[in-house]
């Protein structure tokens, strides 16, 4: 039976008040469904994003082997920093591999390089002129893996005065272990 | 609401006011409630219950008419004109319903019954207020003789109220009422002029069926002895017999109509709340999963963290060293993949940059497409792949050559 209050009202008021109590029940489970199906959706994103790191864990997991013989390779073979001259080793090796294939070194350099998590920096600038063919060789010589050398710029032109020459301007740096790892 | 089957609810008058008469789980046993009033009848009751509700004699006027027909289509209008004629209310104060006692090849007697409506409104107010309306209104007496005395004529006795009702009936079919008084030596004046007025209708008034009330058992052998037949004692009906007889009138037969369909429209409602809550309670159930998963991930993410930390670290170490480790990243190497990467000696590369992350080739070419083909090919290079490469649209000079400039980036 419907209540009294109910029973007091015209239809007009009856009609009014059940468009009253739909839109609120209408609004409230608007608000209701919006925020589950937003809740819903964040979930989904997190969902996804947990399951990829589950599965790049999963990858490093399986990589370890890899990554253990990479670090161990990088302890063994990084040099350590034991004093200031060592841009002036490499000055000195640079010399020394130039002029064995007839490279001509200029304006020479050195100096002390930005200090990272992964590696000290010492640095020897130097400018080059030299035909083609001796230049890629002082570039192959220079540079091997456990020399921990890094070409940190590299400028070829080809000479305008005398075209079958190249000249070259290079920041030369060696990366040396950290200080931290060094101790 | 809807008029599946026999009624399992009956409200009959007594002596002591009303009986409600309700099947005990419809396992064939009823179970009897004296009301004093229809207002007791009210709590007992549900808007579903689907009931019949059977007036006393006193409220209504019963009538044998004999028709001159049998066709039955006539019957309405026939007796609509009889009781129009009998009865001192307008026809549309009154509800009328009939019955066939018996039929000729020519006449038909028919037993009609009217009760006002405001009286029956009165009587059944309790009711309507909540919203009970029967699903048949019929008369008691109608509904005893069906039970007893189905065939041939009877005379009933019983208490409804305060008085005593008596009852003529033929094949079970109400044909005359009357009220009488409790007291013995009245019953012998009233009951032989009853008699007399059964003969007048044309009723044979030697009734070999007279059932007396149980709780009249008294009035037994005053009764015995009035009518010189064999008089049975008989209690309440449980349940009583159907009857065809309803006087429920119109209006209420469309209200009783209207309430069964809100039923059917609550009913409708509630369902679609209840799947509207199961989807809402499923969308819930899958959310909560999705945060136990997302729980469970976590807990074994940070289980496998430490393991593959050092991972992690080994990796961001070796790719900060890479220019110095990986040949990918060394100028001749660089140098030799951009020259075999040359699609012919119409391209020329006239200067090239680099630093620890970044390159730039500067070149000219023959012709713009020839400028493009080496771009492709750079892009092409599987030793080049470290890189992402960039081509400006190339500066056309004035001698038609193309003069290009590429960028490279680390992926």
């Amino acid at each position: 039976m419907m209540p009294a209050w109910y029973e007091r009202m015209n239809q007009r008021e009856r009609l009014l008040s059940w468009i009253v109590a739909g839109a609120v029940i209408v609004l409230v489970n608007l608000v209701i469904l919006s925020w589950l199906f937003g809740a819903l959706g964040r979930a989904r994103i997190e969902l996804a994003a947990r399951k990829a790191a589950l599965a790049e864990q999963a990858v490093y997991v399986k990589e370890r082997d890899l990554w253990t013989k990479r670090d161990e390779w990088l302890r063994e073979h990084q040099p350590t920093l034991k004093n200031p001259a060592e841009a002036s080793v490499l000055l000195d090796q640079l010399k020394q591999v130039a002029g064995k294939y007839n490279v001509l070194i200029q304006n020479p350099a050195i100096g002390s390089g930005e200090t990272t998590p992964n590696h000290q920096t010492v640095f020897a600038s130097i400018e080059t002129k030299s035909p083609w063919p001796p230049l890629v060789h002082f570039l192959y010589d220079v540079q091997k893996p456990d020399a921990f050398v890094v070409f940190e710029s590299v400028n070829l032109a080809i000479d305008s005065s005398d075209p079958t020459m190249m000249r070259g301007k290079f920041k030369i740096a060696r990366w040396f272990a950290p200080a931290q790892r060094a101790k | 609401m809807i008029e599946t089957g026999a009624p399992s609810i009956f409200i009959i008058p007594t002596a002591h006011g009303w009986n409600f008469l309700r099947s005990a789980e419809r396992n064939g046993s009823w179970g009897v409630r004296m009301l004093r009033s229809l207002d007791e009848a009210v709590p007992l009751l549900t808007a579903t219950d689907d009931f019949v509700l059977a007036l006393p004699v006193a409220a209504v006027l019963a009538h044998r008419f004999r028709l001159p027909t049998v066709d039955p289509a006539e019957f309405p209008e026939m007796i609509r004109i009889q009781i129009e004629k009998a009865l001192p209310f307008p026809s549309d104060e009154v509800t009328t319903d009939f019955e066939v006692i018996e039929q000729t090849e020519s006449a038909s007697v028919i037993s009609a019954v009217a009760v006002r409506n405001e009286q029956l409104a009165e009587i059944a107010a309790p009711l309507l207020a909540r919203g009970y309306i029967p699903r048949q209104v019929t008369v008691y007496a109608a509904q005893r003789a069906t039970t007893y005395a189905p065939q041939g004529s009877a005379l009933l006795i019983y208490p409804e109220g305060e008085t005593l009702v008596s009852a003529v009936t033929e094949n079970g079919k109400v044909s005359l009422t009357r009220t009488l008084e409790v007291d013995g030596q009245r019953l012998q004046m009233e009951l032989p002029e009853l008699a007399l007025s059964a003969e007048l209708h044309g009723i044979n008034a030697s009734f070999p069926n007279v059932l007396l009330d149980e709780s009249c058992y008294q009035l037994r052998d005053t009764v015995q002895g009035i009518l010189a037949s064999p008089t049975e004692i008989v209690g309440v009906e449980l349940p009583p017999a159907p009857v065809k007889l309803n006087l429920l009138p119109e209006t209420w037969r469309q209200r009783r109509s209207q309430l069964a369909r809100q039923v059917e429209w609550r009913k409708r409602l509630i369902w679609a709340g209840a799947v509207y809550a199961g989807l809402l309670f499923l969308l819930v159930a899958y959310f909560a999963y999705m945060r136990l998963t997302i729980g469970y991930l976590d807990r074994r993410i940070a289980q496998d963290a430490p393991e593959t930390e050092f991972v992690r670290a080994a990796e961001a170490n070796w790719k900060a060293l890479a220019p110095a480790v990986d040949s990918h990243y060394y100028p001749v190497e660089i140098l030799l993949h951009l020259f075999e990467s040359l699609p012919s000696a119409e391209v020329r590369i006239t200067a090239y940059n680099q630093s620890a992350r970044q390159i730039s080739v500067e070149g000219e070419a023959n012709t713009a497409a020839l400028a493009y083909q080496f771009i492709d090919k750079v892009k092409k290079a599987p030793e080049l792949r470290i890189f992402q490469f960039n081509m400006a649209a190339p500066r056309i000079l004035p001698n038609d050559h193309a003069q290009f400039r590429l960028e490279g980036r680390p992926r």
